[in-house]
């Protein structure tokens, strides 16, 4: 099949579903943050969600950190 | 006691992976500086970002930067119930998004009952403009735009009359609520979502920084020194009001 269209590809085809999975959100000591698995123990921080703005300054959840998982509160999976 | 508690506190701090050696590297990689300023105390203002584009029912791909209704809702509802927290500064830099979560955002931001100032960095466009507006006081620097343009529908369409009628009921929806939490008139709101030949080939207008706030839509051009002024003022007036209310 060939397919003619200016869509881009991302909205003609569908995102899997396993890329939706990779990132949580979670808590970390009372801060919210989004979190990627890097493997099985570590997950590393993406984004903090806090709006507290001193959270943004606590070096221990700056975004690219490795936070064990056991730290971790509200990991669904 | 004390060192008890500062060995329990010790317990419970995470363990890096990495070595305190590569620590300093580490920091700099992050976030291009070796230290940032500490704090002691809790802030009594915090911060709301509506960054990317704001996400409704439909789940964006995960490369796309997205601001969740389902994440702030929760959190303007803490800062409601949070007695430390005197007020709330919203900093956008949106495209736009989905209108129904867009106006929760901004009807939630409406009925907060803490003083809040929205200021609009970059741009803050479509369902973006309820949200800058629904402040007690807004902002926009003067390199930030704001694209005012009738309402769009993605996804499956039936070609019938009601379809525009539904469209042009929420289009009503977002008029109402900007002209009710800002001084532009219907009329003027309307003639810039439905002018022709500012954008090419769409309808619309690009509002930039003076021109927003000439319209009435926006309060005043300024920055963060000028918002966090505002917004100190607006906590002090909240506060001797709420004072009043005590005595009588």
């Amino acid at each position: 099949m060939i397919l003619y269209t200016v869509m881009p590809l991302e909205q003609v085809f569908p995102e899997e579903s396993t890329v939706y999975g990779k990132v949580k959100q979670v808590t970390f000591q009372g801060i919210p943050l989004m979190v990627e698995a890097e493997d099985f123990q570590y997950a590393r921080v993406v984004r903090v969600l806090s709006t507290n703005p001193q959270d943004f300054l606590d070096e221990r959840c700056c975004p690219g950190t490795k936070i064990s998982f056991s730290f971790l509160e509200g990991l669904s999976s | 006691m004390n060192n008890d508690y500062t060995q329990n506190d010790m317990e419970q701090e995470p363990q890096k992976e990495e070595r305190p050696a590569s620590a300093l590297i580490e920091k700099i990689q992050q976030l291009g500086q070796t230290n940032v300023p500490q704090l002691s105390s809790d802030s009594k203002i915090h911060c709301l970002t509506i960054i990317g584009q704001i996400e409704g029912h439909l789940a964006l791909p995960p490369q796309n930067k997205t601001t969740k209704y389902e994440h702030l809702l929760p959190q303007l509802v803490a800062i409601e119930q949070n007695p430390n927290i005197e007020g709330l500064l919203v900093v956008l830099n949106t495209v736009g998004g989905d209108v129904e979560a867009g106006l929760a955002i901004s009807e939630m931001l409406a009925s907060l009952s803490k003083p809040t100032v929205s200021i609009v960095l970059g741009g803050g466009h479509s369902i973006g403009v309820p949200i800058a507006v629904s402040c007690n006081y807004s902002f926009i620097v003067e390199t930030a735009t704001m694209t005012i343009h009738p309402i769009r529908l993605t996804g499956l369409v039936i070609g019938v009359p009601q379809t525009f009628e539904y469209l042009d009921k929420m289009q009503e929806r977002v008029v109402n609520f900007v002209t009710k939490h800002s001084n532009i008139t219907e009329e003027t709101f309307k003639d810039l979502m439905f002018a022709k030949g500012n954008l090419t080939r769409d309808i619309g207008t690009n509002v930039i920084g003076t021109d927003a706030v000439n319209s009435g839509l926006i309060d005043e051009v300024g920055g963060l020194g000028l918002a966090m002024k505002k917004l100190n003022e607006l906590i002090d007036l909240h506060k001797s009001q709420s004072a009043e209310g005590l005595v009588q």
